[in-house]
């Protein structure tokens, strides 16, 4: 059954290493359905946080070829209900009337959010939640026809509940 | 001390004694610094040569071998070689030149990104940014490539930081000679092994009643050929083996039921595929072992043991996976499983030793010269610690099924990659274990890397080079023979007069056509000092036997023309 699965790794801080994960991903043929990368407090380290589409076996093997590159410093896979999730959108739309306004705020309300400018009838949002509640957030503006100008989504952070 | 004397100087301290290189523009500053090095060159004639001889240095000896080439078109020769070594898992350090960093993703003369195009074929790669760095990249370089699973590292050097100054402090450290510390946080070597698993595996085996071993490279690259040795012996599991498995037992004795998989034997594919229990045993169960893996892996339970978990349940589920090296693991088992336990599957060791007799490998014809002729001339003519490299092909598979060296590194063959030219430059690196070497190759791959007749001339390699010259390309003929309706296209080959080509390039050549005229060459090859060259025209349309056609279950190996396994 398809499903997905969140790679959670630990990373030696060093050019390359995003390209010889991803590289290999791409050539076993896994489907990554988002991929991010950053710091972790330690300089020399980064960690990525990995969703891949396809079945526990499936997520175990990318786990153990990831683990095999020499600048891997651990691979852990986890469901993602065992993880806690963020990921961030930044969103332009045009608001053309009072009651696209209104449902643009009961939508904001359902994440947490932000309005980071205003210009004219265009207002910039920052949205911040799970992937599926800023799916959701997309369909209910959409559905009253206001006009999403630009969207960008950071793919999904995930750390494992304490 | 540059960069370039600081390279040469830490793979002295190394021990690496020979390089197999090609010079260019931005490897001349090493080039200059060997004047001044202990390293001897050996000057080959196309890199892809350099790649696959130190490979040979590496497979005969347990060194590291290493090959130099410059950047762009030397690297991108290169990279053949590193992806056969990688997918064999051998043992090996590239170095290539590169552009001015100033230069680099500039699209400069001669700039490739050689690390980028080798990423999926290394076990790892640097860039070396500061001359500095090089020693320190020198030494984790070949403790990577020889420790774990092995493979090839490639280590890729600006030009500029080849000229650079070293500091003082690593000059002096390099002429000490003293070691540099490792800086490899995320490189893990196995854990311990658990017990409760060795339990299991114990169980398992007590419990099986048609069992089979198969065991493959990771023995006899883990040196646990006395290990497996003793598991056998007290075990007494019937067992067959990989093409690379070769000489990591002694596969003449009774319940050694030979090599496995598409050209294997029928008592090997038979018991395989009829065993309740598969013990594989530094194997990857690689496609050309399996045939069809839905039916290679229905009724039957799996141990597997390999240093790389990432081998584990990729093609077979294993019962019991164990993780480390073999020469560790694999005694746990002997002393766990207990004794006599073989005689719970006796009747069936004496099933499969009747079959060993009733399915006995093709002898050859008598009325005419073929490869099988020829092999079992040479195999009777050899040496205890004599080498034999094949090529890629039919003849790769009638040596594979009838030569049983008494000792591993003895049988050296392209097994994951199936490289066509493999066999003439892997043997000039292997000339340098000191013991005598035999290059195997058909028309075809012969002529992949014939150039190299020049480096084995001037360096005088003792290299003896057998080619089986029968004007095909003879395994792609066979299957356009057996499965495209005897259809050759591009596979008959207009050859050049071997013979001649020989004496061209300065090497003693000469020509067998009879069984006899064989013969008595092999013998002249056998005691001949220095590089010699025979040609044996062997006749044109044998077929290699038996066979798992593609995508088949080894049930299905045919033993001949009209005869399968399970119907014979």
């Amino acid at each position: 059954m398809k499903e997905r699965f969140i790679l959670l790794v630990v990373t030696r801080n060093a050019p390359g290493v995003l390209s010889r994960v991803s590289s290999l991903l791409r050539r076993k043929l896994f489907n990554i359905d988002s991929l991010t990368v950053g710091r972790t407090i330690n300089n020399r380290e980064s960690r990525f946080t990995i969703v891949i589409e396809g079945d526990l076996v499936q997520a175990n093997k990318a786990a153990l070829l990831i683990e095999r590159l020499i600048e891997i410093r651990s691979v852990k896979v986890m469901k993602p209900e065992q993880c806690l999730r963020r990921e961030i959108v930044l969103a332009t739309v045009k608001i053309n009337s009072p009651e696209q306004a209104k449902t643009l705020h009961e939508a904001e309300e359902e994440v947490l959010s932000q309005e980071l400018s205003q210009n004219g009838d265009l207002i910039t949002v920052e949205l911040i939640d799970t992937s599926q509640k800023l799916d959701d957030f997309l369909v209910k503006i959409e559905a009253a026809n206001i006009e999403v100008i630009d969207w960008v989504r950071s793919g999904v952070i995930a750390m494992k509940q304490a | 001390m540059t960069g370039a004397q600081a390279l040469l100087k830490a793979l002295e301290n190394h021990a690496v004694t020979e390089i197999y290189a090609y010079p260019g523009g931005a490897v001349l500053p090493i080039y200059d610094a060997m004047s001044g090095s202990s390293i001897r060159r050996i000057l080959v004639r196309h890199e892809q040569a350099a790649a696959f001889a130190a490979q040979g240095y590496s497979r005969s000896t347990q060194g590291v071998g290493v090959c130099l080439a410059t950047s762009g078109p030397g690297a991108t020769n290169l990279v053949t070689g590193i992806a056969d070594a990688m997918l064999d898992s051998i043992p090996m350090v590239a170095i290539t030149g590169n552009v001015f960093k100033e230069l680099i993703g500039s699209d400069a003369f001669q700039e490739t990104d050689i690390v980028g195009i080798c990423e999926p074929i290394v076990k790892h790669s640097y860039f070396v940014e500061y001359a500095d760095d090089i020693p320190r990249v020198v030494a984790e370089a070949f403790h990577l490539a020889q420790s774990g699973r092995p493979g090839p590292v490639l280590i890729d050097i600006p030009k500029c930081q080849q000229n650079a100054t070293v500091s003082a402090e690593i000059q002096k450290k390099l002429e000490n000679k003293e070691k540099f510390e490792l800086d490899l946080p995320g490189y893990k070597l196995p854990p311990a092994l658990d017990e409760d698993d060795i339990n299991t595996a114990a169980q398992l085996i007590k419990e099986a009643k048609q069992p089979v071993v198969i065991y493959g490279h990771g023995v006899i690259l883990s040196n646990a050929e006395t290990q497996l040795k003793a598991f056998l012996e007290k075990t007494n599991i019937p067992n067959v083996w990989t093409l690379h498995g070769i000489g990591g037992y002694d596969n003449t004795e009774d319940l050694s039921l030979g090599m496995l998989g598409m050209h294997g034997t029928g008592t090997a594919n038979f018991a395989v595929h009829h065993a309740d229990l598969v013990i594989g045993i530094g194997i990857r169960f690689d496609d050309r072992i399996t045939g069809k893996l839905t039916e290679f892996k229905s009724n039957k339970k799996f141990i597997h043991f390999d240093i790389d978990s990432s081998e584990f349940n990729k093609n077979v589920t294993a019962a019991v996976s164990l993780h480390g090296e073999i020469r560790d693991t694999l005694p746990a088992l002997t002393t766990t499983v207990e004794s006599g336990v073989g005689e719970t599957w006796k009747n069936w060791n004496e099933d499969l030793v009747a079959k060993k007799d009733l399915w006995p490998l093709d002898p050859g014809p008598s009325d005419r010269l073929t490869e099988i002729g020829v092999l079992n001339q040479l195999y009777s003519a050899l040496g205890e610690e004599d080498i034999v490299l094949v090529d890629v092909g039919q003849h790769e598979m009638w040596a594979a099924q009838r030569f049983f060296p008494k000792k591993s590194r003895k049988f050296l063959a392209s097994g994951g990659l199936g490289t066509m030219g493999f066999s003439l430059p892997t043997a000039m690196g292997a000339t340098f274990s000191g013991h005598p070497v035999w290059s195997i190759s058909g028309d075809g791959g012969f002529q992949m890397n014939s150039q190299e007749l020049a480096t084995i001339a001037q360096d005088n390699l003792p290299v003896k080079i057998i080619i089986l010259n029968n004007s095909f390309l003879g395994m792609v003929r066979q299957w356009q023979e057996l499965f495209y309706d005897k259809n050759y296209v591009d596979t008959p080959l207009k050859n050049p007069d071997f013979v001649k080509l020989g004496e061209a390039y300065g090497i003693p050549s000469f020509r067998a056509e009879t069984l006899e005229e064989s013969e008595a060459m092999i013998a002249k090859m056998k005691n001949f000092d220095g590089p010699i060259l025979v040609e044996f025209k062997v006749a044109k349309e044998e077929n290699v036997f038996p066979m798992v056609p593609a995508g088949e279950s080894l049930g299905n190996t045919m033993l001949d023309r009209n005869n399968k396994i399970d119907k014979a």
